[in-house]
């Protein structure tokens, strides 16, 4: 999954940034409100996360012009701000969530996972696809309640991918939501994590879940014997 | 504590009674008064009047004694028929009696010649009387005139009664009527007096309940003082006048604690995101970077708490310190030495010029915090290859000054107004974390609470702040803020 952070702060930009990429996020990272709102208007993310007090452009503008331009990326705002305008503001600018400094970790991890089940419509953390059980909230993946070891870009591959269940994605769709910004992954990098991904998840005889479609992407889905 | 209400009441209500009281008797008295007076004066009509009837007329035996004669054909006939009088001879023998004493005496009484005594007494058939006893000498008929030489008459002694009961009664009819009417007046003004009070008093109420509405969450109301009496104008007019400073000062420390608030959730959530992934993914030597980042959070709080405490300490310590010639060039000096790395890091242009020597007659503590804040405010805003000016003149201690200008600096006019309020920043953000937003907000406090001015102006891209003496801060441009 593909995330913004639009924070003026250096030091939550290290620890957020290090934090959530170690949670298997693809982060990009700006430090005032006019490189946030040029990031978000040029790439797809699943959640940007935005700051309101910001350098060169105000937070509540940055989240207006994004509405204003059409992007229906899901918004949380992670302000000091804390007064029932402030929030009420925010949330009626467009943000999808409101989250006050000082946070719990934990708690906006929560918060950014609830809005990605929500930009892919699923309600429900534990996706199933035949024999595969993803536990996106607890991160962790079983297979016949056998546990799975993956790595975060593996796992990070699978989550997209069982969101999308059924759906055909490309490459360049894969490649958006497992790099940032400022990734440069080798050409091969994403046949490489799918091939290591498909070894983990199908073993030997094992019933096919991850299938290629020649030309199109890769497709998650639980065929019939 | 009564109410004033209820004091009024009270003293008003004793009034009336008093007042009623006092005039009922009043009247009863005088009109007793004059009525006894009448009263006495008819006693002593008739006492004359007998008295007259009586002669000295020798050869008429109308007496038992003497030649003294009582001649009452004269006498008006209602004075004989409704008066009980004796004539007594100055022995006190009875001369002469009328028939409606029957066997009755009427008390003895000697007054002296031409003199009259007046009682109260119980005439015969227990009728109340007053009786007037009138010491005379009866009139020589005139047959006998001229008068021997040295002849006198016997001294004798009138006394006349009469039934007082009529003027008793007179006076039980005017009690009753002053207590009736006197009542009647009292309930009817003691209900005006009530009536009174409640209207006079209503505006008070109405200001009390005005007042009572006015709490915490609406401050912003204001007392309506459209219908308010003339007396309560100026009560109303103040009242809202200190509501306006009241809600001025409640908001200012409010906004001031929001802001405080405000400032301490970031390095807080720095500090919480940092210790939490360094806990949570442990790596060789990124806990030790953790540490000194936490370290380095947990100085800029604390310089922060300082600034803020320095702010407290400014409204508390108001004209606590002492007034003293402070000289201005060694504490200059002394800061620009502790910015020096940053000054030539920045490669800024410095320029000191005190005149040889300002001082200035301030407390030496307040001076000093000044001085440094503005100092390394003015460093750590002007960029790299900017200029920094102190200037002073002290050759008049009283008038002196201390500006402090820095250049280029990126405010607009109207920042001005915003530029000494704390944890204000020009850009918004608070991306800066090594400057909390609060030098200029302590200088100002400090300043204020030793009576000095800080002023502030804006020529181009160059900012000069200046501190005086209070009627010396006109400001560098006039912009006294």
């Amino acid at each position: 999954m593909h995330l913004l952070l639009v924070e003026d702060s250096r030091r939550l930009q290290d620890s957020l940034t290090r934090g959530l990429r170690r949670c298997g996020y693809a982060v990009d990272v700006a430090g005032d409100g006019e490189t946030g709102l040029r990031f978000a208007l040029h790439n797809t993310y699943d959640v940007i996360i935005l700051d309101l007090m910001l350098p060169k452009l105000d937070g509540g503008v940055v989240l207006q012009r994004l509405r204003d331009a059409g992007h229906d990326t899901h918004v949380l705002i992670l302000t000091a701000k804390n007064g029932v305008d402030d929030r009420v503001h925010g949330l009626r600018d467009g943000a999808d969530d409101y989250l006050i400094k000082p946070f719990s970790f934990d708690e906006l991890l929560a918060r950014i996972q609830a809005l990605i089940r929500r930009s892919y419509r699923s309600k429900n953390p534990v996706i199933s696809i035949g024999p595969l059980t993803i536990d996106t909230s607890a991160r962790t993946v079983t297979r016949d309640g056998a546990p799975i070891e993956l790595s975060r870009r593996e796992y990070a591959l699978l989550e997209y991918l069982a969101f999308r269940k059924g759906q055909i994605v490309d490459r360049m769709q894969i490649e958006d939501h497992l790099y940032g910004e400022r990734d440069f992954p080798m050409s091969n990098a994403v046949d490489r994590v799918i091939c290591t991904l498909r070894r983990k998840i199908e073993p030997n005889g094992a019933q096919k879940i991850l299938m290629t479609r020649r030309g199109l992407g890769y497709v998650l889905e639980e065929r019939a014997q | 504590m009564k109410s004033i209400r209820t004091r009024l009441l009270v003293l008003l209500l004793a009034g009336i009674a008093l007042t009623l009281a006092g005039g009922g008797i009043a009247v009863y008295w005088i009109a007793r008064a004059g009525m006894l007076e009448q009263l006495d004066a008819s006693l002593n009509a008739r006492a004359h009047t007998i008295a007259s009837l009586v002669a000295f007329e020798p050869g008429r035996p109308a007496f038992e004694s003497g030649a003294l004669v009582f001649d009452s054909g004269d006498a008006p006939a209602d004075v004989l028929t409704t008066t009980w009088f004796e004539l007594r001879d100055s022995t006190g023998a009875v001369l002469k009696r009328s028939t409606n004493l029957g066997v009755a005496e009427l008390p003895r009484r000697d007054p002296g010649p031409d003199d009259i005594v007046i009682e109260d007494l119980v005439l015969p058939e227990e009728v109340q009387g007053r009786a007037i006893w009138h010491s005379f000498r009866p009139r020589i008929d005139e047959d006998l005139r001229p008068t021997p030489t040295g002849f006198e008459t016997e001294l004798l002694v009138v006394v006349a009664a009469i039934d007082r009961g009529p003027l008793d009664a007179a006076l039980d009819t005017l009690l009753t009527t002053l207590f009736v009417v006197g009542g009647g007046i009292g309930v009817v003004t003691c209900l005006l007096v009530i009536l009174g009070v409640r209207t006079g008093l209503a505006p008070l109420d109405r200001l009390g309940r005005q007042l009572g509405e006015i709490g915490g969450r609406t401050l912003s109301n204001r007392l309506d003082g459209s219908n308010a009496p003339r007396e309560l104008t100026p009560i109303y007019r103040e009242i809202n006048e200190m509501l306006d400073r009241v809600e001025r000062t409640l908001e200012r420390e409010r906004s001031f604690a929001d802001a405080t608030a405000h400032e301490l959730r970031t390095p807080l959530a720095e500090l919480r995101a940092t210790a939490e992934v360094a806990l949570r993914w442990p790596e060789p030597g990124r806990a030790l970077d953790a540490l000194h980042e936490i370290l380095t959070i947990g100085h800029e709080m604390e310089r922060l708490v300082e600034s803020l405490l320095l702010i407290s300490r400014g409204h508390a310590s108001e004209g606590d310190q002492a007034d003293t010639d402070v000289d201005l060039a060694p504490i200059v000096a002394r800061v620009m030495e502790h910015e020096s790395s940053t000054i030539e890091a920045k490669r800024i242009g410095v320029i000191v010029d005190l005149n040889g020597g300002a001082s200035m007659h301030a407390p030496r503590e307040a001076i000093e915090i000044i001085i440094r804040n503005l100092i390394t405010n003015a460093v750590h805003y002007t960029p790299r290859g900017g200029r920094l000016a102190v200037r002073g003149d002290g050759s008049n201690g009283h008038a002196a000054y201390l500006d402090v200008e820095n250049d280029p600096v990126e405010l607009r006019e109207e920042d001005l107004a915003l530029l000494f309020r704390p944890f204000w920043r020009a850009d918004g953000s608070r991306a800066d974390r090594t400057h909390a937003g609060l030098g200029l907000a302590v200088v100002k406090q400090v300043a204020h609470a030793t009576g000095l001015e800080v002023t502030a102006a804006l020529h181009g891209k160059r900012l000069t702040i200046r501190l005086a003496r209070g009627r010396e801060a006109s400001g560098p441009n006039g912009s006294d803020r």
